[in-house]
This record gives structure tokens, C-alpha cells and sequence, in this order.
């Protein structure tokens, strides 16, 4: 079965709502650029954001009191000669990202790697945002 | 699904025909493509974030059937807190004319990014005659 890489499809609005949680500062507009996972281990936050064919030096990845920005600006592919675009569904243009982690992070420990065209942020959690275990006697 | 992309007798166009030529796909994910012809080429770029070199097969047949597969190599943990997209892999299926040479196809894979050209075949490229004065 081929399906549409987006879980969410068409549903713009439904992804708006979900993003509305963990986006503070997006002001309108939809939502379609890139595309973010966010998970959640036990000793980080792990953040994954789809930029293929953009470099490293085309992205910025800043954190300041609690909150996670990435920007950069993804240009449409340069031909050199006379094209005719005959097909477009690339996403390209200017694009920031704002989120508000749930989980306090040990802001001088947080990662970023870019590989294969995917950003990947790791944000160690500090001790006490770690899931920890509760032995609960049971009588 | 495969897509057809014809320029000969005048015809520009890119058709979804229903042909099922999924059988050994499995569950696949279809790559956003941009795709751009030339008078001497096709070329098409296909976003593929999350696979390294050497995880893509490009595949053309003696009917210039273009087959894109490729392994996404991202793992993901367990406990997702916001997901916009799915990990898996990608397969895209075109038709191409017959008049591009398969043979000489070349392709790149940087950053997440497809770079696929297959040029025309010598003999239908356009060819400038000099005027003799």
C-alpha cells in the first residue's frame, strides 16, 4: 500500500491543532514545513525535523529560557539551463519553528546533528525531569 | 502506481495510470518529487530524508519502467510525544518515454536528496545546423 508520508494528510487543521500545543509562537498561516517527531526517552528529549537537501550551515538551532527554536530557509532546486518544471511538490521557502519543551533539559548539554537531510536535536532531561521508579509496596 | 512521463509526439505530461506494480513495495511512502525536462533531459529530484548513500536502488527496465526504492535508516524510540511524520521506506514508479537512454542515467544522493538525470538519446536530441553562408 502507497500512502502519504503525513499521518495527517489533507487535514491541515487537525496538524494545526496538534502543533498549536507545542508551538507558542507560530503566528498563522498552515503548517505543512518541514515536518517535526518529537520523542520521549527516559534520560532526553529527542527531536527529529525532515530538511533533505538543505545543509548544516542553512539551519540554526537556538535554546533560550525553555524554548527550542530551528530556522533556515530551503530554496528550490537551482537548475542550470532551460527547464520546464513539469512536476512540483516540493516544499521550499523560509521557515521557523518555536517549542516550548514540556521537560526541564540541561541547556549546556543539547545536541544537534544533521545527517541524510534529517536534523536530529537531543535535549538530555535535568535529574529531576528523569523518569524515575516508584517501588510501591502492596499489602 | 505508475506515473507516466511522455514527451514524444508533442505530448508534456505527467499521467497517474492505475497499473498495480506494487507487489513486492510492501508498505511504502511516496517521496515528494520535483521533476524538470530540458530539451536534452529529465531530471528529478526526490526528497529522501533519513537514508544514507548506497540505501537507494534506481531501477530501468528495457521498457523504461523507472523504479525508485530506498531504506529509511532512522530509528525511533518508543514514546512519541508529536509526530508529523512517518519513518519508512519509499518507492516511486514512473513511465518514462522511450526516447531517453537509460543507459546513461546518472544520480546523486546528498543530504536526504535525490539528483536523478537521464538524458535523451543521441539521436532525438535537438541539433543546431549551421547556415552556411
Amino acid at each position: 500500500m502507497l500512502m502519504n508520508r503525513s499521518p495527517w494528510g489533507e487535514l491541515h487543521k487537525m496538524r494545526n491543532e496538534v502543533d498549536r500545543l507545542f508551538n507558542n509562537s507560530f503566528q498563522g498561516g498552515k503548517i505543512s514545513f518541514p515536518f517535526v517527531n518529537l520523542y520521549d526517552t527516559d534520560i532526553e528529549m529527542l527531536m527529529q525535523i525532515e530538511l533533505p537537501g538543505m545543509s548544516k550551515d542553512d539551519i540554526t538551532v537556538t535554546y533560550v529560557d525553555g524554548d527550542l527554536k530551528v530556522a533556515g530557509n530551503r530554496k528550490p532546486f537551482s537548475v542550470d539551463g532551460q527547464y520546464e518544471l513539469i512536476r512540483n511538490e516540493r516544499s521550499t521557502g523560509a521557515f521557523e519553528r518555536s517549542y516550548k519543551l514540556p521537560v526541564t533539559v540541561l541547556n549546556d548539554r543539547i545536541t544537534a546533528d544533521f545527517a541524510n537531510g534529517v536534523l536530529t536535536i537531543k535535549l538530555p532531561k535535568a535529574e529531576e525531569a528523569k523518569t524515575k521508579k516508584i517501588d510501591v509496596k502492596v499489602n | 502506481m505508475t506515473e507516466q512521463i511522455l514527451s514524444d509526439m508533442g505530448k508534456r505530461e505527467v499521467a497517474h495510470t492505475g497499473a498495480e506494480q506494487l507487489v513486492d513495495a510492501g508498505t511504502a511512502f511516496s517521496p515528494d518529487m520535483d521533476i524538470f525536462m530540458s530539451e536534452n533531459e529529465l531530471l528529478f529530484i526526490a526528497d529522501l530524508p533519513g537514508v544514507a548513500k548506497g540505501d537507494v536502488s534506481i531501477e530501468i527496465d528495457e521498457n523504461n519502467a523507472l523504479l525508485i526504492k530506498a531504506q529509511n535508516s532512522l530509528k525511533e524510540p518508543e514514546k512519541v510525544i508529536l509526530r508529523q511524520f512517518n519513518l519508512g521506506n519509499y518507492y516511486r514508479a514512473f513511465q518514462i518515454g522511450q526516447e531517453y537512454d537509460k543507459d546513461k542515467a546518472k544520480a546523486v544522493l546528498e543530504n536526504g536528496q535525490l539528483e536523478l538525470r537521464i538524458p535523451k538519446r543521441e539521436a532525438v536530441k535537438p541539433k543546431r545546423i549551421s547556415i552556411n553562408a
